[in-house]
């Protein structure tokens, strides 16, 4: 990757992070006063007053949403922080898990679920973490773009051949399924992808039987 | 129960106010400031068992009240929860003498179960 375009993604995760944290504090305030909201409801259960059972389910909403906006934030936050080492070393059963929970939404608008599916061992990989977050994103989207509703990504992390790889395995129809791999070698994505991971020194392999092996041979130290 | 003194510094009061509220209605004694230099004045005058601490705030940072309150009251026992912090600051923070370290917004529970802990190794 070029410097500019590193100092850049840096900056831009830099202001990024910064916004995550202002807006953990947010939830931090919104949870607290709900908390002591409910510390009040709790106190007065046994001689409610009228639409107590109203105001108790509604502070359990804010409860739970505050909880879906700190996971999110975390998500978010950990994102951000990819740009600040441009070469890092990378848990790929950590990186499957941050793709999938940012990606699932883009997914989800059509109708295909993603799933992560993880090594019982440790597989890391020193490699550009943005580069390669943006190639396994690349070839995700080609898939779904092609893929029939209802059906499944799953990523799955590990050892080929002792080489860390991430497979990326479509379920559902197999007959649909197989049409859409066609037509998934020759969508945008698979070509970004596949530049991308000729950039990271790996190479997509589409010869294996339910979807695509990301493997990757030398990383960059 | 045991009665301790608790010491709550954040600069964000909405979330520092419901939170002692919250302390107080669990039969912690709690007390709240804004800033560094009132929670050192506070470590000196109120002497807290336990100080629950944000970790950036505008002024003196958290670290350096940390730093500054373990050498004024080595017993005091200090415990971050902060939106913040990184895993730099964490292992600053435990190097400095902190007892725990929570990331907001944490659960009551968790943070009251903290609390007491951290009594209890203040007295062991």
């Amino acid at each position: 990757m070029k410097q500019t375009t590193a100092n850049e993604l840096a900056f831009f995760g830099k202001i990024t992070a910064g916004f995550t944290h202002e807006i953990k504090n947010i939830l931090a305030i919104i949870k607290e006063s709900s908390g002591l909201m409910e510390d009040l409801l709790e106190l007065t259960k046994d001689d409610p007053f009228p639409h107590w059972e109203r105001f108790s389910h509604r502070v359990l909403v804010i409860r739970q949403q505050v909880q879906r906006g700190v996971e999110l934030t975390t998500r978010l936050n950990r994102f951000a922080h990819s740009p600040d080492e441009p070469v890092n070393r990378v848990d790929l059963n950590e990186l499957a898990d941050q793709l999938v929970r940012l990606s699932e939404r883009f997914a989800r608008l059509k109708e295909v679920t993603l799933k992560a599916s993880f090594s019982d061992s440790q597989v890391t990989l020193v490699t550009s973490p943005v580069e390669l977050q943006m190639a396994v994103f690349a070839l995700m989207e080609g898939c779904w773009n092609e893929m029939p509703a209802g059906s499944e990504i799953v990523l799955r992390v590990e050892l080929r051949e002792k080489s860390p790889c991430i497979l990326v395995r479509l379920a559902g129809n197999e007959e649909a399924l197989a049409a859409a791999k066609h037509k998934v070698q020759s969508s945008d994505g698979y070509q970004a992808a596949r530049e991308l991971l000729q950039e990271l020194g790996g190479e997509i392999l589409a010869d294996i039987q339910d979807g695509f092996a990301l493997v990757f041979g030398d990383t960059k130290e | 129960m045991e009665q301790f003194k608790v010491l709550l510094v954040d600069d964000e009061e909405e979330f520092v106010l419901a939170l002692a509220e919250r302390l107080q209605m669990r039969g912690l004694d709690s007390r709240v400031v804004h800033n560094g230099e009132q929670a050192l004045h506070m470590v000196q005058d109120y002497a807290p068992d336990v100080m629950l601490l944000d970790l950036k705030m505008p002024g003196m940072d958290g670290l350096e009240v940390l730093r500054r309150a373990k050498k004024m009251r080595p017993r005091v026992q200090v415990v971050i929860l902060t939106g913040h912090g990184s895993q730099q600051d964490e292992e600053i923070a435990r190097r400095l003498g902190a007892f725990d370290y929570l990331q907001k917004p944490a659960d009551i529970g968790d943070i009251v179960a903290t609390l007491r802990r951290a009594h209890s190794g203040s007295n062991a």
